[in-house]
């Protein structure tokens, strides 16, 4: 999150100024920003020559971070720090087949009940597990062997050889 | 997102993943004292399904396709092993991640974020499938099935001479009545090379659109000519030895192209000729070409186009021994080329039949885009169609093919069998008959 707000900060800042936009931002994260930065690239185009009122700026940079807290709710990353919390649940529902049920049903209360708090990141990306088994797509495939033949009997049968 | 945070992972991970023996010695090192030896942890954590890190072969081959209502899919080779598997969308991002430095627990975690499911049951299933496909580096020994044969073959031993004479000959009996059923008398490896080279060197022509339209006229004159044949042009029973060794020779030469005809067409696709010799199948002797490599082009109609090019060199062969009978209608040639036209206008439905893994089977599972469509409509039959016409339950596409097919395959498979068991005495007489009536023609 502080990351992508640095992020957010330093293009807006090179937008304001005039200067290239920053190689550092990674592809990935230019992706999930990229809504959003298209609607700062716009503002700030329009107002580019112009000198931005602080009050504006403000304002605007609010509605951002409301917006960015909207979009990283998705479960799309899951911050460092947390990550041992999680784990521990998946290994778990990885073992217990009764656990995985609970963690389908109320991921809150499993964690609860194993001690662990998990972050809305983390709930969001449990909260949206399907319950139903996944269909294996797996297949095995046939050994193809193309075969021709009639045995001499067969044969001798056929034009009364054996007569 | 998911890449990167894995990549994170991989990093913070790597730096942990040491041997048990480095571990323990860390260990001791840092704190000696009976608290810090955790061995059992150690152990714990190896034996984790959680925290095993498969890791895929490093040499293998893998395509995508697509079935006729748009579903992707991949096909993965080893082209060490020679074995085959189709993969989904799902199973071959889970394959991605088994570089050895992923757990179980990793790639389950990825999974979720990216489909939002746990694939729990699908790692397993995946995991054995790989495994006993080969697929899968660190095979492990299954120790415990070296156990069980070697105690079974102690006892046998302990039981004495006699019983274990008696079991030998009822064993081998057993193994020979399954080998004619379905069993390699000889193989010939590495025939992809010569059959490549004899594709180059002219037998790409085979498949030139003048050649395409030339077997279509040939067939319709043929079968024609067939209609149009004299009733009283039948073989007579008087045959010489020589007529004999024609027939045979042009049996011989009828099995090489059909078999040449699924080897070349092989070819045409770009793909591997694995292997080629004879075989017992349900009893009859016939000449074989695997072209499993098939499986890994991505057109269905390249594969059933490999399968329908034996039964079609038949049915060409046939018109052309029918038209020959036309031209050259002499006595001891009309014995000849009536025997090779029945034989192979039989061949050519004898293939199609669908019912036994003949060259119509693969064109049907290849039509119907069901890979190991017998197997899994004898299954179906075996384990579930009962309980699903008890609860009178609705049967989906897949089922209903399963149902229909599984039941008629397993019919027609129990009769030939049935038949094969009942006049297996008779053509044993059969066989020796004509052995004795060859050598008397031949005296």
């Amino acid at each position: 999150m502080g990351e992508m707000t640095d992020l957010l900060i330093e293009y807006t800042d090179a937008l304001c100024e005039g200067k290239p936009i920053p190689e550092a931002i990674e592809p990935d994260l230019l992706d999930e920003l990229r809504p959003l930065l298209e609607t700062v690239k716009l503002l700030y185009g329009v107002l580019q020559k112009a000198s931005v009122p602080s009050e504006f700026a403000q304002r605007l940079e609010d509605r951002l971070a409301a917006e960015w807290k909207t979009m990283s709710e998705r479960p799309t990353r899951i911050p460092r720090v947390l990550r041992q919390a999680f784990e521990q649940l998946i290994s778990r529902a990885l073992s217990d087949e009764g656990f995985r049920a609970q963690l389908i049903e109320d991921p809150e209360k499993a964690a609860r009940g194993m001690g662990l708090t998990l972050t809305p990141y983390e709930l969001a990306a449990l909260r949206t597990l399907d319950p139903n088994e996944l269909a294996s797509l797996i297949e095995e495939l046939d050994e193809r062997v193309s075969k021709a033949g009639i045995g001499a009997a067969d044969l001798s049968s056929l034009l009364g050889l054996d007569r | 997102m998911v890449e990167r945070w894995e990549e994170d992972r991989v990093s913070t991970e790597s730096v942990e993943s040491t041997s048990l023996w480095e571990k323990l010695g860390e260990r001791v090192e840092e704190a000696p004292g009976e608290a810090a030896l955790n061995l059992w942890e150690i152990l714990g954590a190896k034996v984790d399904f959680a925290k095993y890190k498969p890791k895929r072969i490093s040499h293998y081959e893998l395509t995508e396709g697509k079935t006729a209502q748009g579903q992707v899919y991949y096909m993965l080779k080893n082209p060490d092993a020679g074995t085959y598997l189709q993969l989904g969308e799902q199973e071959l991002f889970l394959w991605n991640m088994m570089d050895g430095e992923h757990s179980v627990r990793d790639m389950s975690i990825a999974f979720l974020l990216k489909y939002g499911a746990l694939p729990i049951e699908l790692i397993i299933n995946m995991l054995a499938t790989l495994q006993t496909k080969s697929f899968l580096e660190k095979q492990p020994v299954n120790l415990y099935q070296k156990a069980v044969q070697t105690l079974s073959k102690r006892a046998m031993q302990s039981k004495g001479v006699f019983y274990l004479t008696a079991l030998r000959i009822a064993g081998f009996a057993l193994k020979a009545f399954f080998w004619m059923l379905g069993g390699n008398i000889v193989t010939l490896r590495n025939i992809d090379r010569p059959v490549g080279i004899f594709y180059r060197r002219g037998g790409r022509l085979l498949f030139h659109c003048i050649a395409q339209y030339a077997y279509i006229l040939l067939a319709i004159l043929g079968i024609t000519a067939l209609f149009a044949r004299p009733s009283g042009s039948q073989a007579s029973a008087a045959v010489g030895f020589s007529t004999i060794a024609f027939i045979y020779l042009g049996l011989i030469g009828t099995v090489l192209i059909h078999e040449g005809a699924h080897a070349l067409t092989c070819k045409h696709y770009g793909r591997e000729v694995k292997e080629g010799g004879l075989l017992f199948y349900l009893g009859t002797l016939a000449a074989f070409v695997d072209t499993t490599d098939m499986w890994m082009e991505p057109d269905r109609k390249h594969r059933m186009a490999v399968s329908w090019a034996g039964p079609y060199s038949n049915l060409i062969l046939g018109a052309i021994c029918s038209l020959g009978i036309l031209i050259a209608p002499w006595p001891g040639v009309d014995v000849v080329l009536t025997s090779l036209a029945t034989v192979n206008f039989l061949l050519f439905f004898t293939n199609l039949n669908p019912l036994l893994e003949w060259d119509g089977y693969y064109m049907l599972m290849d039509y119907l885009e069901i890979p190991c469509l017998r197997k899994r409509s004898l299954d179906f039959v075996r384990n579930n169609l009962w309980g699903k016409l008890k609860a009178r339950a609705n049967f989906n596409r897949e089922e209903r093919i399963f149902a229909v097919f599984g039941l008629l395959a397993g019919l027609w498979t129990a009769v030939i069998i049935v038949l094969f068991v009942i006049f297996l005495p008779q053509r044993i007489i059969g066989w020796v008959n004509s052995i004795s009536g060859w050598v008397s023609k031949l005296l």
